[in-house]
């Protein structure tokens, strides 16, 4: 088991190592340069300097190297839009936000979806399963950017009920979160239902009702303990999708996360910015991936035992 | 098959437990809500309290002044930090940290300045000349790199300062900087050649002062975070929560205190207009900006609020690599043939005006005029008869039978990408030109247009300080901005003159005749005067939309 962790930690490090490399030719062939608003208007002689600051003067291979040795330190470098702030700080800063209200969305979605897929399979073909699978049929065809300016009019200004954006304390984070939460709803429906409908299918699931045993004892005890199996699986991507996919909920809602950070580091050519947090994001999924890896090693041994697994 | 169940019920268990956690929390939210922003919007109108909420649409990236040169952090710079003069709502400089006007000497070359004697710090330090040399010395010096740097650099001596290569060289030459404290009350500047605006010039953040005491306390983190930054300005900077909120209160040291009505201002940082629009109509903002397309909501509305700035868009030809743009006439021709008024009203109907010349409305001439009213229309009218005849003369003179294919370069964003379509839809109408449509990302234009790679680009300039000269000065020959290789030797001449003249209204005729030249040679085609529109609540009264600079000034607003 040991060796099996050990092999996948290597694995996660070549991975994170290669996104990094990848990241730093893409970013090195981005037009322009990253000296960022008003850049036209720096006289020649100031932005040799700048550059020269940022080691952007030396050959690539050199640039490399530096880069991939801060990364080994732990130091994602200066910002480039905001030069008095390293971009760990602006991770430190930002991340907690996305990751609240990443948080928050995949609870919701976690209950409601499952709630839905629950019902949808135990109604199959009638009413319910038609609600449920209308519902999710809606999550996944109306994108966040549309929901969210629609719960933001609707609910904060229509109806004023809670506020149209900021963030700002509880109530806040919840139609933001909602925004968020939908099209997973609809995964999760979706995968639970029909996980649910096998598992109903199953030989002891009948052996189980034969026995005897109360619907809601068949239900909850057997049915749902075994359906939601597969859906774990798919829990881990969702949740690294769903904090690294906040920016446009984050942008509709003024949502002080991490994503504005991202298109604006793009847009601005603010390389170590772009390079520290593609690299961070990695992490967090391989970081994910890895506790996948090992939480099915421990389930099903049968993995650990592929090549040179003892 | 033990161990899946195991798993599968702590999953369960989890879920249900942070299921529970959920409620319990959003349970509780009424109770731990934070009430500060409710209250204000909840509060009685008797009551007035003097608090303004605003919707801001970037985040400062340094409050820094020597360094800025974005927007955002000279508003801010602003409100809490101020210069010898500050602009007032007629974008004429009044006497701020200065008592008085400055004394000029007959050369205008020395400027004496009386700094008052309540100028206090937020701190209650007293603000002395000593922090204007500090500030002047510092941001010249190469090793803080300023990107204004060429500003300040027009004090005797500032140029070498710049170019200082090794610590005793920077050290020596800003000894010998034009620019000292007679006491601590007394400031003396001394100038390269004279520069008509300096007055109005020393309003602008880049000439604010700094204590060397905090600066070098703080560090590299000058100017990044809330205690990290100080001034001598009407507010305080009280809050700043990354990406979220700023929040400025009164500075009871300011020496203008008793005529600062704001207690409290709070800056919110909402990138999407929609939001924005949406935080305005539940009165969680009193200020925001708009769009276009919302703008046709709120026309005629008294809380729309236009904000004409000194920025012009133009198109910009390359005459030296592509030899169809080095004739004067084709320029004229694809000039002439773009109607800017339909332009402004149906591209970008947000009240930007039609250009009548290069140098926008509003802009000083620098006798105590408007520029563009003393220089009247010098752009020639669109003309589509006569663009399609200077176009065939022009084709004629170069030997040519039609105009080879050129690729005008834009931003792509949406305004930019319709205003492109725009100009290419006059040019096939009124010339039966086709030439090709070039949006690409900011970065790459301005890469592009640095490189000289371009036939024809569509640009926006906007003013660094208020005078004609920072529109005109960059298309002498060889200017750093002279991307389009124009040149003419007359223009370079008149120039050259209004740079060192001291006479005010020998200089302003000197910067028209200039503009007159350009305008004819079409060495540049103007498109528009900007203006961005805003909506203000209608209580807010004395609020101050700069037409450069700053996004808005605040020291005479307040609640009704």
């Amino acid at each position: 088991m040991v060796k099996f962790i050990l092999r996948r930690f290597l694995y996660a490090l070549i991975t994170l190592w290669l996104i990094a490399s990848f990241t730093f030719v893409l970013m090195k062939n981005l037009p322009g340069n990253p000296l960022g608003e008003g850049a036209e208007r720096i006289p020649k002689a100031t932005k040799e300097m700048l550059l020269k600051q940022y080691g952007l003067d030396k050959p690539l291979w050199e640039q490399y190297l530096t880069f991939m040795n801060n990364i080994i330190h732990g130091d994602l470098g200066a910002s480039f839009q905001f030069p008095a702030h390293k971009v760990t700080d602006i991770i430190k800063q930002a991340f907690p936000s996305s990751l609240k209200l990443g948080l928050i969305a995949i609870v919701i979605a976690i209950v409601v979806g499952l709630t839905l897929g629950i019902i949808a399979a135990l109604k199959h073909n009638k009413a319910g399963d038609y609600t449920a699978m209308f519902i999710a049929i809606l999550g996944v065809s109306i994108p966040s950017f549309v929901l969210g300016p629609l719960l933001s009019y609707y609910v904060g200004v229509k109806w004023g009920i809670l506020p149209a954006g900021l963030w700002k304390g509880p109530k806040y984070v919840i139609l933001p979160s909602l925004a968020l939460s939908f099209g997973t709803i609809a995964i999760l429906a979706r995968l639970m239902r029909t996980s649910m409908l096998d598992v109903l299918n199953q030989d002891y699931i009948k052996t189980a009702k034969s026995k005897g045993l109360t619907n809601f004892s068949v239900v909850v005890k057997h049915t749902i303990r075994n359906a939601i199996l597969p859906v774990i699986t798919i829990i881990g991507p969702i949740f690294v999708n769903v904090i690294t996919g906040t920016l446009v909920v984050e942008q509709i809602f003024s949502v002080p996360g991490l994503g504005k950070h991202f298109v604006s580091s793009v847009y601005s050519n603010d390389y170590t910015m772009i390079s520290g947090l593609t690299i961070f994001y990695s992490a967090i999924l391989i970081l994910v991936i890895f506790i996948t890896d090992i939480v099915y090693g421990f389930v099903d041994p049968r993995i650990r035992l592929g090549k040179g697994g003892k | 098959m033990k161990a899946t169940k195991w798993v599968s019920t702590a999953v369960a268990l989890t879920l249900m437990g942070s299921v529970a956690i959920g409620c319990a929390k959003s349970e509780e939210s009424p109770s731990t809500s934070p009430t500060g922003d409710t209250k204000g919007t909840a509060a009685p109108a008797s009551n007035k309290p003097q608090e303004m909420k605003i919707n801001f649409t970037a985040e400062p990236p340094v409050m820094d002044s020597s360094k800025t040169t974005a927007n955002a952090a000279f508003t801010f710079l602003g409100a809490f930090n101020e210069g010898l003069y500050r602009t007032d709502k007629d974008g004429k400089a009044t006497p701020a940290l200065a008592k008085d006007f400055p004394k000029i000497s007959a050369d205008g070359l020395t400027y004496t300045f009386d700094i008052r004697d309540n100028a206090n710090w937020s701190d209650g330090q007293p603000v002395k000349a000593q922090d204007f040399v500090y500030s002047f010395k510092r941001t010249l010096d190469p090793t803080t790199k300023a990107q204004y740097s060429f500003i300040v650099a027009w004090i005797k001596g500032g140029e070498a300062v710049t170019k200082a290569k090794t610590p005793d060289e920077i050290k020596a030459a800003q000894d010998a900087l034009g620019v000292k404290a007679i006491n601590d009350k007394q400031l003396e500047v001394k100038l390269e050649k004279p520069v008509a605006f300096f007055t109005q010039l020393l309003a602008f953040a880049t000439f604010f002062p700094q204590r060397e005491d905090f600066v070098t306390k703080a560090g590299d983190k000058y100017g990044a975070e809330v205690d990290k930054v100080i001034g001598a300005g009407p507010f305080v900077l009280s809050k700043w929560d990354h990406g979220q909120t700023l929040e400025l209160v009164k500075n009871d040291k300011y020496w203008d205190a008793a005529n600062v009505k704001l207690t409290k201002v709070t800056a919110n940082i909402v990138k999407d207009s929609n939001t924005g629009l949406n935080l305005y109509e539940t009165d969680a903002a009193d200020l925001t900006e708009i769009n276009r397309d919302q703008l046709t909501l709120y026309k005629g509305k008294p809380d729309n609020l236009p904000k004409p700035e000194l920025t012009n868009s133009y198109l910009m030809y390359q005459t030296k690599k592509v030899p169809a743009l080095g004739n004067k006439k084709i320029r004229q021709a694809l000039g002439l043939a773009i109607d800017r008024q339909a332009y402004v009203d149906t591209v970008l109907a947000n009240g930007s005006v039609a250009s009548t010349g290069l140098v926008p409305g509003g802009t000083s001439d620098g006798a105590g005029g408007d520029f563009r009213k003393s220089a009247g229309e010098t752009q020639p009218k669109f003309d589509a008869a006569k663009a399609k005849q200077l176009l065939a003369e022009g084709l004629k003179e170069l030997g040519l039978t039609e105009l080879p294919k050129m690729k005008v370069n834009a931003d792509d964003t949406e305004t930019a990408k319709k205003s492109l379509e725009f100009i290419l839809a006059q040019w096939k109408q009124n010339l039966g030109y086709d030439a090709v449509a070039n949006p690409v990302p900011h970065a790459l234009r301005i890469e592009l247009s640095s490189k000289k790679d371009f036939d024809i680009v569509l640009s926006l300039w906007g003013a660094d300080y208020n005078d004609p000269m920072t529109f005109l000065d960059m298309w002498v020959t060889g200017g750093e901005f002279d991307e389009g290789d124009y040149s003419n030797p007359e223009y370079d001449k008149l120039i050259k003159s209004a740079q060192t003249e001291v006479d005010a209204s020998k200089r302003s005729k000197a910067l028209i005749d200039a503009e007159k030249i350009l305008m004819d040679d079409q060495g540049v085609a103007p498109l528009y005067f900007r203006t961005r529109a805003y909506l203000k609540k209608e209580n807010v009264t004395g609020l101050i939309l700069p037409a450069f600079g700053q996004e808005w000034e605040l020291k005479w607003a307040s609640i009704k």
